[in-house]
């Protein structure tokens, strides 16, 4: 699976760091940045909760 | 049969277990009396907010028609639209609320906050909506659209009238068209001031801009104040009065948040989960559509229940238990998707950032559950009187 952030939309409300820290960051400027593009498939129901939840519809899901 | 009807008061005493009857007995409910239908589940709120082809925010946000000759966006601004104009709208204003630019802000809210409970500090009692939740964010707002002090108690009057409906009418009544024509003759004339007198604010940014090379007309420029006076007022006093009932209510949670003030973000956010200001918001179809069985015609309207969506046991665990740790990031209270909240940022700001000094100034408050009063909209849910002790 792989992340993909349309960064035009995001508007760090940080719901997907809550959902997969593992994978998600915000930064001090509150920019965020996908940490892993390729997430291991143990990580892949917290990913789907973060691409689902994501207020601004930024975050898709590439198989 | 379970009946949802927001337009009857006696709902909004306790909506939560005719949405839970919603849930499980009617997803897809249609309410023949005033011709709409109702979702209720949170899959289907979020697929409907996911998809604003389908669901449409052109005709308005609200089940009531508009009055004649206004239109929705006239009143509601980008909130009435839909892609791609409403992207341009908001986006004008974008730069104003982004969560960096909100945490500019932190040091004027907090001086506001303690600005009206010094004054209210040594009388022992108060109406918390009243001498404090409908001050801060009206003079947050009234900042932000340069609305002198001296108009901001008129402008919340007329804000407060623009969304209260009578009990069983499902049409705004005169006193709430009469208020809103009165907010767009102010902000008529702010409007045509401020564009003699650029001052590098949000107004500039509205009265000033451009898209695609044309001017924002003048309708458009008046609405954007419109939305933003209601918007940046109602909805964050309900937040903060309903946020201090319900802990109120619930001694243990207090007991946590006196214990540990960094749970007071959890507060915020758990009152907007359980007890969401804003508790309804419409759309109107653009095409039939499938659910549950059932067929939804084109131009009809849908309800999508933010209110039940916030409290289905297929997203929250417990989800009628008030618990201010718990990881609420499915709400649903502001929204989702291309609509989502502009002031989302700044309501949770103002919220966290009043509650914290309410836990400083005045943490022996108990209330008088005798005198509360709770305002009645159909899609707003909050107090308007809720007098305390300290």
């Amino acid at each position: 699976m792989k992340v993909k952030l349309n960064q035009d939309l995001c508007e760090a409300n940080g719901v997907c760091v809550q959902e997969a820290p593992e994978v998600f960051k915000l930064d001090d400027d509150d920019v965020l940045h996908v940490l892993q593009t390729a997430p291991a498939e143990d990580l892949r129901a917290k990913v789907e909760a973060a691409v689902r939840l994501c207020p601004r519809n930024a975050l898709t899901l590439e198989e | 049969m379970v009946e949802y009807n927001p337009f009857d008061w006696k709902h909004h005493d306790d909506p939560y277990p005719v949405y839970r009857a919603l849930r499980e007995e009617a997803p897809a409910y249609y309410n023949p009396e005033h011709d709409f239908w109702a979702l209720s589940r949170h899959e289907d709120v979020i697929a409907a907010f996911r998809d604003p082809e389908t669901y449409s925010s052109g005709q308005g946000v609200t089940l009531e028609p508009m009055p004649d000759d206004v239109t929705a966006q006239q009143l509601a601004s980008f909130l009435a639209m839909d892609p791609p104009k409403h992207d341009d709208v908001r986006g004008l204003i974008w730069r104003r609320f982004t969560r960096r630019r909100v945490k500019e802000l932190e040091g004027p809210v907090r001086a506001l906050a303690t600005l009206y409970l010094d004054r209210i500090a040594g009388n022992g009692q108060c109406d918390f909506i009243q001498d404090f939740a409908a001050k801060v964010p009206m003079d947050v707002i009234s900042e932000m659209l340069d609305v002198p002090e001296a108009d901001r108690d008129q402008l919340r009057h007329w804000a407060d009238t623009v969304v209260h409906r009578e009990d069983l009418q499902d049409i705004a009544p005169p006193a709430a068209v009469e208020a809103g024509m009165n907010l767009l003759q102010y902000f008529g004339a702010h409007v045509m001031k401020r564009k003699a007198e650029p001052k590098g604010d949000l107004v500039d940014d509205v009265v000033h801009a451009q898209i695609d090379g044309e001017p924002l007309n003048d309708i458009d420029t008046i609405a954007v104040h419109f939305l933003l006076a209601i918007a940046g007022n109602e909805t964050t006093t309900k937040l903060l009065g309903n946020a201090l009932y319900w802990l109120w209510k619930n001694p243990d949670q207090r007991k946590l948040v006196e214990k540990d003030p960094t749970l007071i973000p959890g507060w915020v956010d758990e009152t907007l989960r359980y007890d969401a200001s804003s508790q309804m918001v419409a759309r109107t179809l653009t095409r039939d559509v499938e659910v549950h069985g059932k067929t939804m015609k084109k131009g009809q309207k849908v309800a999508l229940l933010i209110g039940s969506a916030n409290r289905d046991d297929r997203v929250f665990d417990d989800p009628d238990r008030f618990d201010v740790r718990r990881k609420a990031s499915a709400t649903l209270a502001f929204g989702h998707g291309t609509h989502f909240c502009l002031g989302a940022s700044l309501a949770r700001l103002e919220g966290r950032i009043c509650l914290e000094e309410v836990m400083k100034r005045i943490p022996t408050f108990d209330v008088q559950p005798d005198g509360m009063k709770r305002m009645y909209a159909s899609n707003v849910r909050g107090l308007s009187s809720l007098p305390i002790r300290f």
